[in-house]
């Protein structure tokens, strides 16, 4: 049951500046995850809120305490990692019970009283067949539960998962990230989530936090950052199939504006291009999302293109079309014939345009409210 | 081009332990297989023995119809790329793509031309003159499949190339690696864990269990008429949704107070086999219905938004079920709704785990 607040975080290896000066909020009670390309910083973000390294400047808040200068143990937060890092000699109550025996803690547990958090732990992640099974005997999910409830037995005030659920098969995957978000309900407890899984993040989180290059991309509910990337980055980063993204050549016609998408000059529809009136810029960066591209025709924006890459997913086809150098990624569960090299025309929902300066990145402002980005 | 001919191999470790039984499977020149299945199934082990770097305790590989099974490494003419990259740190990589030439051999004027063309190909051609370790992973995963691809093998293997690649990276070489496949007319074997990996990058897929090739087909024929629950659970992302213990009728099925009519033909097969029975219904195929029409009553339990799509975990009389919608409209939380599965595409798994629901899942 904590807030945590990130003042100034600045980190440097040496050279290497990984934070300059981070800002970050996480409300109590909130699940959320950090998610990022390699390198953007996030396992570092997690391992200074742990204690485990330690930040040049600024300050780490547990609800309003400076817990900057305590270490791991002092923090009172749960660590469940991807390699589970049991301790095999021990059953899997051994293992849940390990951390209340810690010398720190004793005389702080009765047999009575760790006898009954071993069993409502192992009740909770549906482990209680197995208390008395070695590591060893045990499934990759089972194993992972047990790291879980070893995390939560001394009810931390913060938790923090790193990449829980990576490694597992699909099946287990999606049972285990349920599972993660019902023990949260029951539990409460502030939970801080670092994926590189975009969908993972997606489903499971109140509030997400993309960082990039050491600072924080966009965060917000999961589905608006989705539907409202702020930064083409961002639009380019969520989404599954991923939204096409390109620099396309655009210009004035008349009281509006045209896009330049292959051979064809689409026009912009009014409130897009009232975003774009204030521009001196001649080219613009695009995203759109699959299913705003139609290979079946209509009466959209058409385009034409190049097949450039073709390929089946479960249920569906996804053909990517080059167009004028953009590569435009269809979707469709209609299978059809196609090789690499193709002509293909498709008709774009131009509604469905999302439009970012092409040297910021930025988005051009439309109806949607401009936000505050770190 | 080589045709691959594995006939009843067997692999044990010398403490006994059984990786591969009785492995049967045919590989047609120019084709490109996956092998998935969950960690210890034996993928590895089956990759490793054609490959030669890995000897079979029984049986044989055939290469072309030519027996290859105490033929080293070397002399199968196989090219193999590696999660790990595997390149020589201290060459450049320009030297790194030309050594299975050099190996050989090559002319010079032949080697030089070549490097350039495949640099060329994979974008790697500002990169030539330097060293593995100033690259990117995705640079350095490059590399290594240019040094494979450089050559034209009669076949080509490779264990997760893309592992540890993030996943836009792994999409842009997926279809890299597909295009280079198609161009040299080789053939490939291939192991990723990633199931949409497979099913974009492969012709067929092979999915073993314990040792044991379960099944071999098109992604969409594992997805469509998968031969057991195993096969059923492992494939497709969301994973099925599986009711156990449904009563078989003389029509259907009745899961829990709920009645549903099946394929005749899978009715028929039912009738020979022995229950309890479970159905399985792919996230995909459920409607959401009228709340007075037939179907399992259903209690929002969660909605997880993934972008256009969104999984809701239903709470029902017969266990939790896992369904697909999108997420425009979506449901909410706690609402009551009404869903049924398509029959026409749900599976109803026996005892022993074999899909009644496809054709000849009796023997």
């Amino acid at each position: 049951m904590t807030k945590i607040s990130l003042k100034g975080l600045q980190k440097s290896y040496g050279k290497l500046n990984v934070f300059k000066d981070l800002d970050l909020t996480i409300e109590d009670r909130s699940y959320v995850c950090l998610i990022g390309p390699s390198g953007c910083g996030k396992s570092t973000l997690m391992r200074i809120i742990a204690g485990l390294e330690e930040a040049n400047s600024g300050q780490i808040l547990f609800d309003g305490d400076d817990v900057s200068a305590l270490g791991c143990a002092d923090r009172d937060v749960g660590m469940a990692f991807q390699n589970y890092a049991l301790y095999p000699h021990l059953d899997v109550a051994g293992n849940l019970r390990f951390p209340l025996l810690a010398p720190r803690y004793r005389g702080m547990y009765s047999k009575k009283e760790i006898a009954d958090r071993v069993g409502t732990i192992a009740e909770l992640l549906e482990i209680g067949h197995l208390l008395h099974r070695n590591i060893g005997q045990l499934s990759g999910g089972q194993q992972q539960r047990v790291s879980l409830g070893r995390s939560l037995i001394r009810r931390p005030k913060v938790l923090l998962l790193d990449e829980p659920v990576t490694h597992l098969d699909a099946r287990l995957r999606y049972a285990m990230r349920s599972e993660l978000r019902r023990i949260h309900e029951v539990m409460g407890t502030t939970t801080i989530h670092v994926t590189h899984d975009q969908q993972e993040a997606l489903a499971m989180s109140d509030h997400l936090v993309l960082l990039r290059n050491g600072g924080i991309e966009q965060q917000g509910p999961p589905m608006e950052v989705y539907s409202e990337p702020q930064t083409s980055f961002t639009a380019g980063f969520l989404g599954d199939p991923p939204r096409s993204i390109g620099i396309v050549p655009f210009r004035r016609n008349g009281g509006g504006f045209d896009l330049v998408l292959g051979t064809n000059a689409v026009a912009l529809p009014a409130y897009l291009a009232e975003a774009c009136r204030g521009s001196t810029d001649d080219s613009v960066t695009i995203a759109l999302p699959a299913s705003a591209i139609n290979l079946s025709g209509g009466a959209m924006a058409p385009v034409a293109g190049t097949v450039t890459a073709h390929e089946m997913i479960e249920g569906a086809q996804r053909i990517v079309l080059d167009v004028g150098g953009v590569h435009f990624t269809t979707q469709s569960s209609q299978v059809r014939p196609v090789a690499i090299g193709d002509s293909l025309s498709a008709s774009v929902d131009m509604s469905r345009v999302q439009l970012f300066s092409a040297k910021t990145g930025r988005r051009l402002a439309t109806e949607v409210k401009e936000k505050e980005i770190s | 081009m080589a045709h691959i001919t594995i006939n009843n191999v067997n692999k044990i470790y010398p403490d006994g332990t059984p990786a591969v039984s009785n492995l049967n499977m045919e590989i047609a020149s120019g084709e490109f297989l996956c092998i998935i299945g969950p960690s210890g199934c034996g993928k590895s082990s089956t990759l490793r023995m054609l490959a030669g770097l890995e000897e079979v305790s029984s049986g044989q590989i055939l290469i072309d119809g030519e027996d290859v099974s105490n033929t080293p490494a070397r002399d199968r003419d196989i090219a193999m790329v590696f999660e790990n990259y595997a390149l020589y740190p201290h060459l450049t990589v320009r030297e790194n793509i030309s050594m299975p030439l050099v190996a050989r051999n090559t002319p010079k004027g032949e080697t030089k031309s070549r490097v350039a063309d495949i640099a060329a190909r994979l974008s790697i051609e500002s990169q030539l003159d330097k060293k593995p370790a100033k690259l990117s992973g995705g640079q350095r995963q490059r590399v290594a499949l240019a040094r494979a691809m450089i050559r034209n093998p009669r076949m080509f293997i490779m264990d997760e190339p893309l592992g540890h690649l993030e996943a836009y990276l792994r999409i842009e070489l997926r279809r890299e690696i597909r295009a280079l496949h198609e161009s040299s007319g080789g053939t490939t074997m291939y192991i990723t864990h990633d199931q949409e990996e497979a099913a974009a990058i492969s012709d067929r897929i092979a999915i073993m269990y314990d040792g044991v090739l379960q099944q071999v087909g098109t992604f969409e024929e594992l997805i469509d008429h998968p031969v057991n629950r195993m096969v059923a659970e492992f494939v497709g992302e969301p994973p099925i949704s599986i009711v156990e213990n449904g009563i078989l009728t003389e029509t259907g099925i009745k899961l829990g107070e709920v009645e549903f009519v099946l394929p005749v033909d899978t009715v028929r097969r039912a009738k020979k086999a022995s229950g309890p029975f479970a159905l399985g219904a792919r996230p995909r195929d459920f409607q959401i219905v009228e709340n007075d029409a037939h179907g399992l009553t259903a209690k929002i339990r969660s909605v997880q938004p993934m972008g256009e799509w969104a999984i809701l975990l239903c709470d029902t009389a017969v266990g939790v079920l896992t369904v697909v919608s999108a997420t425009a409209g979506a449901p909410q939380v706690e609402s009551e709704i009404t869903i049924s599965p398509n029959f026409s595409r749900a599976h109803l798994f026996a005892a022993d785990g074999n899909n009644l629901s496809v054709e000849g899942s009796l023997n």
